[in-house]
């Protein structure tokens, strides 16, 4: 520590080591492999925007079907983990929530919006489950979550500031984004997709936790929920191998913006005070937050440490 | 090592902490402005040069306390907006003002003892950088400059001037990227490049689109057009390729949303066709997916070579 100037203790990592020719090679891999997949869909996308206008009902449902039946063709003979069953799987998947979209414009079925994509991520939930890729579950997760979405503004109707039942929703919303990441977590052994799953559940909170702190009807149901979800956060830290402080860093940031907007409909200071109370109080309650949080994190990354030296 | 260890900090705990600052400085700068009322430019500039040095002290006695880091990041934010308000009050001219935060910007990340800070000056210097490129060609009219309109693009457009425009803005960001890459190798200047090339790797990634934010809301500005949107991704992806060579998943993630995004925008491209820009993407998909297939074909015919060896 004391051969460190002040300046060099602000960084703390080792100048990184240049990827070796096999890092290099499976970067290339993954990277071409990526944007070749991308850039077909896309231009198969502007295509048939392209062409759309033109286009009969016959053929814009034979076009479909067809497409998904090649990428069926393609998953039967090739496995998973090639790129051609790869790219099969997530046409599938896809193009079961293109075929659902076309049947109801075309149709105008009157069904609803959520119930399109609570469709879609039903019936591909194999495709996903085959595919065992994360990025594809990711991809589902996303259509879930637009359908839970959709299904609790349809319910709330745009007012969940003003009805506990709302504030609810988007909390149980939250709860089970949690539970997801954690199977994910188990599982599939995915950490970007379970912290991804725990930002949306994390947005879901603070959603529920601004209605409470700006004045639910019945806040007491809505406060025991809130705490539920807090404390499965903390759980979700502490029960991690290895055990992580993003969730906790999540909760932090839920727990500072509640408090300040709390603070914002509590005081009754003059304008001027009010900026220089908040900003403090910002800084102040984050500081605090963050410090703890580094403390944690250094102590479980010791233990982490001396554990693998006893292994 | 295990003081190295000691003294990391995950990257959402830092993110985190300059967003907190960064609000926390927009609420104090507020503060300071109904409080004290500044009128003339010259007041602006001595409140906010004020501001910068206490948060430069802040910052040298703050070392480990990350309150005080953050008061000071939050205080540095507050003094460099009033001390731009003051430089623009004073001249009237948006290519001046955006030369005044581009070397701003530069002084600071070089200058403040804070890693954040450091990278958050980093990004603002690119997007400074890219309106002051923009000024140059553009005049410095400052809503002009902000809100770049249909009749200005198709005019750079039509003298074929967007293209070297870009590359005038982009080329020098990506060569500067490559130089600070180069010199983090070395274990004497990481300190000040690792963090600034981190801020600059942002830039890269998503400033094209940052400085041309009118058209994100109907303005035909650059990023309407095919060209300026595939030339941007391809910054975005060189810009990825950095990351990796840095090992910062989250910056590559980072850049991966960004070429996503500059697709989005090439979609909505009015000046090509859909037709065009769909054998556009087949031709790209296409020579990605052969060249990819190529590489693989070679890394299994070393492999088998090297086993071949082995067994003789």
């Amino acid at each position: 520590m004391k051969n460190l100037t002040h300046d060099q203790q602000l960084y703390s990592g080792s100048p990184a080591p240049p990827p070796t020719a096999a890092q290099w090679r499976a970067f290339w891999q993954t990277a071409l492999q990526s944007a070749g997949i991308i850039s077909l869909s896309a231009g198969a996308i502007f295509f048939l925007a392209a062409n759309w206008q033109h286009m009969s009902r016959w053929q814009r449902f034979g076009l479909f079907e067809a497409l998904f039946l090649i990428c069926a063709v393609f998953v039967w003979f090739k496995p998973a983990n090639h790129v051609i069953g790869a790219l099969g799987l997530s046409g599938l998947t896809v193009l079961t929530g293109v075929l659902f979209g076309l049947f109801g414009q075309t149709f105008q079925t009157g069904a609803n919006t959520y119930e399109l994509f609570f469709a879609w991520a039903a019936l591909s939930l194999p495709f996903a489950w085959l595919s065992r890729q994360t990025g594809l579950w990711a991809f589902w997760c996303v259509v879930l979550n637009v359908a839970l979405t959709l299904y609790a503004q349809m319910r709330s109707q745009w007012g969940f500031f003003s009805d506990f039942g709302e504030i609810v929703t988007w909390l149980v919303l939250g709860g089970i984004n949690l539970a997801l990441a954690w199977v994910f977590l188990l599982r599939l052994r995915s950490q970007w997709l379970s912290r991804f799953l725990l930002l949306i559940a994390a947005s879901y909170i603070t959603f529920g936790s601004l209605g409470l702190a700006f004045g639910a009807n019945n806040p007491q149901f809505a406060g025991v929920v809130y705490l539920a979800t807090c404390s499965a956060l903390i759980l979700f830290a502490w029960q991690s191998k290895p055990k992580d402080i993003f969730p906790l860093t999540l909760l932090a940031i839920n727990l500072v913006i509640t408090s300040t907007a709390l603070f914002v409909r509590v005081s009754d200071m003059g304008e001027i005070v009010m900026f220089f109370a908040l900003s403090f109080w910002v800084l102040a309650s984050s500081g605090a937050a963050f410090t703890i949080l580094l403390k944690l994190h250094r102590q479980w990354e010791s233990n982490a440490n001396t554990g693998a030296a006893l292994l | 090592m295990s003081t190295q260890l000691q003294l990391e900090k995950p990257w959402y705990l830092s993110l985190a902490l300059g967003f907190s600052a960064w609000f926390a400085g927009i609420l104090l700068l507020i503060g300071f402005a109904l409080m004290l009322q500044p009128d003339s430019s010259l007041e602006f500039i001595i409140i906010g040069a004020l501001l910068i040095v206490a948060s430069y002290t802040l910052m040298k006695l703050s070392k480990e306390h990350d309150f005080l880091g953050q008061l000071a990041l939050c205080l540095s934010i507050a003094g460099q907006c009033l001390l731009i308000a003051g430089i623009y009050q004073n001249s009237n001219d948006a290519g001046n003002l955006a030369l005044s935060c581009l070397i701003l910007q530069v002084l600071m990340s070089v200058t403040m003892p804070s890693r954040i800070h450091r990278s958050i000056s980093a990004l603002f210097a690119v997007i400074a950088w890219a309106f002051w490129c923009r000024s140059l060609l553009l005049g410095a009219n400052f809503w002009e400059l902000i809100w770049q309109s249909g009749g200005q693009t198709q005019m750079l457009q039509s003298t074929g001037s967007l293209f070297f425009w870009w590359l005038l803005t982009w080329i020098p960001v990506i060569a500067l990227c490559w130089l600070m890459l180069k010199q983090t190798a070395s274990r004497h200047w990481i300190t000040l490049f690792n963090p600034i090339l981190r801020g600059l790797l942002i830039g890269l990634a998503s400033a094209s689109f940052i400085s041309n934010f009118g058209s994100l809301f109907g303005a035909m500005g650059a990023s309407s057009v095919a060209i300026w949107s595939l030339l941007s991704a391809a910054a975005a992806f060189v810009a990825l390729i950095f990351s990796f060579m840095l090992h910062s998943r989250p910056l590559m993630g980072f850049c991966v949303a960004c070429v996503m995004a500059q697709l989005v925008l090439f979609y909505y491209a009015l000046d090509t066709t859909l037709l065009s820009k769909s054998l556009l993407m087949l031709v790209i998909g296409i020579i990605c997916l052969g060249v990819q297939q190529l590489l693989k074909k070679q890394a299994a015919h070393q492999e088998s070579i090297a086993k071949s060896r082995d067994i003789l």
